[in-house]
């Protein structure tokens, strides 16, 4: 066997019927880089047997888990909110629009009162050999304008991994592409609340990225399998950081004082079917530093906000458009 | 090695998606393509791997005639849409009942299969 280039790799995903059982791929995603791997507590003996080093290794529970970095596209965004900590309502008959909130569920799952909608099985063909991944969720992900492109980093965590180096590759369809490209973002703040207008849009923002971490863990239990038996959810930080210019004090005071702002991410190349739309409800400065870094440097500040539950409403909300259906 | 056609259904993208399929070209979902032998020689040449097999491997798309040989491999319900769009064109042979009656088929394979 020849070695390979990434390049010739490809990712397919499909959403599971079973959680945990492998279903061949639909969906094809580009991608910028992936690192999903099998992850295992293998066991060493430390037992004492008049040697100073270990005689005996047994197989340990494992799960998978690594990071996908990618461009968003909307027609492959809705697959992959799916499997997030987030209560999806989709509504439309063609072009469709899902409107996604926090969710409070603690398991990786197929719906109900899990803290996912689906769970999903991805395929990853490296140097022509296949990876099954199973019962994955995403407990991490952020949103970001790097490079003036809309791009997603998503911390995958899966249940196991169950391809064979006999394995036959899938051939890869790639539906047609869509990106955003730097004339088709506007960030917007506004004060603190349910339902703010944003009605100005801001011209400050060096950079946008918007950060979710529900804090899952693999779930190993007793059982005779060492695959993870499900995916939990934790405590859901999330936060926004960017780079502003430094015009004057008000957002100093505002980073002192921990007055609550509204910001919002919108994405947009057709509204109606082809938009991500990301709102912070109330956002607090965590983080606003400024300083003279050099003699030739702008004025700037490094902030970061952390999202904080608002009463009546929901701490931060997506919403995005496509022509694609997830049923 | 001959001709073959494949169609391609993906129930979640509008009919008029262009899907391009690895080693084939472009094809709208709801569409089919003739794969020429010339197709299947330059990606056994690059992959090192059969077309046709790898064509099979994916439950969206129909592969025509020749897929009556196949005898593994459950049927998901986007590969038997598939082959319903293909029959209403005349251009396949849909598995026969070797298949339905393989339980173990090679797009499921269990939980624990791979691990060791």
């Amino acid at each position: 066997m020849a070695v390979g280039v990434g390049g010739a790799g490809f990712i397919g995903i499909a959403h599971e019927t079973v959680m945990g059982t492998y279903v061949a791929p639909t969906t094809y995603v580009p991608v910028l880089s992936e690192g999903l791997n099998y992850t295992e507590d293998r066991y060493i003996s430390p037992a004492i047997r008049g040697k100073t080093i270990a005689s005996l290794v047994k197989q340990g529970f494992y799960h998978a888990e690594g990071d996908i970095d990618w461009e968003v596209d909307t027609a492959l965004l809705p697959y992959f909110l799916y499997i997030m900590r987030l209560a999806i309502v989709k509504t439309g008959a063609g072009p469709y629009t899902y409107t996604c909130t926090l969710a409070s569920g603690a398991s990786s799952g197929i719906g109900g009162a899990n803290a996912t909608q689906k769970t999903m099985s991805i395929t990853i063909v490296r140097n022509g050999r296949v990876f099954k991944y199973v019962g994955c969720v995403i407990p991490s992900y952020n949103f970001r304008v790097e490079d003036g492109v809309l791009k997603s980093n998503m911390s995958v965590m899966g249940l196991g991994e169950t391809g064979l180096n006999a394995d036959t590759p899938p051939t890869a369809s790639f539906a047609a592409r869509k990106m955003f490209g730097a004339d088709a973002h506007t960030v917007a703040v506004d004060v603190a609340g349910t339902s703010p207008t944003f009605s100005t849009p801001s011209n400050d923002f060096n950079g946008f990225t918007f950060a979710v971490n529900d804090n899952g863990a693999a779930q190993n239990r007793i059982r005779p399998s060492r695959q993870a038996s499900y995916i939990s959810f934790g405590e859901t930080e999330a936060t926004i950081a960017t780079q502003l210019d430094f015009q004057d004090r008000t957002e100093m005071d505002a980073f002192i004082a921990t007055t609550g702002k509204a910001l919002r991410l919108t994405s947009s190349n057709v509204p109606a079917s082809d938009q991500v739309q990301i709102t912070a409800y109330n956002a607090v400065y965590t983080a606003y530093g400024v300083q003279l870094g050099s003699i030739g440097d702008i004025v700037m500040a490094d902030t970061e906000l952390r999202l904080i539950d608002i009463a009546s409403g929901t701490p931060f909300q997506i919403v995005q458009t496509s022509t694609t259906s997830i049923t | 090695m001959s001709d073959f056609q494949i169609s391609i259904h993906h129930p979640d993208f509008p009919n008029d998606t262009e899907f391009e399929v690895e080693g084939v070209g472009l094809v709208k979902n709801g569409g089919s393509l003739t794969v020429t032998e010339e197709m299947q020689a330059r990606y056994k040449a690059d992959r090192g791997i059969d077309l046709k097999d790898s064509l099979e491997e994916s439950p969206i798309i129909g592969v025509g005639k020749a897929k009556a040989n196949v005898t593994t491999g459950k049927r998901t319900p986007n590969e038997q849409r598939s082959d319903d769009m293909m029959q209403q064109v005349g251009e396949v042979a849909v598995p026969g009942t070797a298949a339905e009656a393989d339980p173990a088929g090679v797009n499921h394979v269990s939980q624990e299969g791979g691990e060791s």
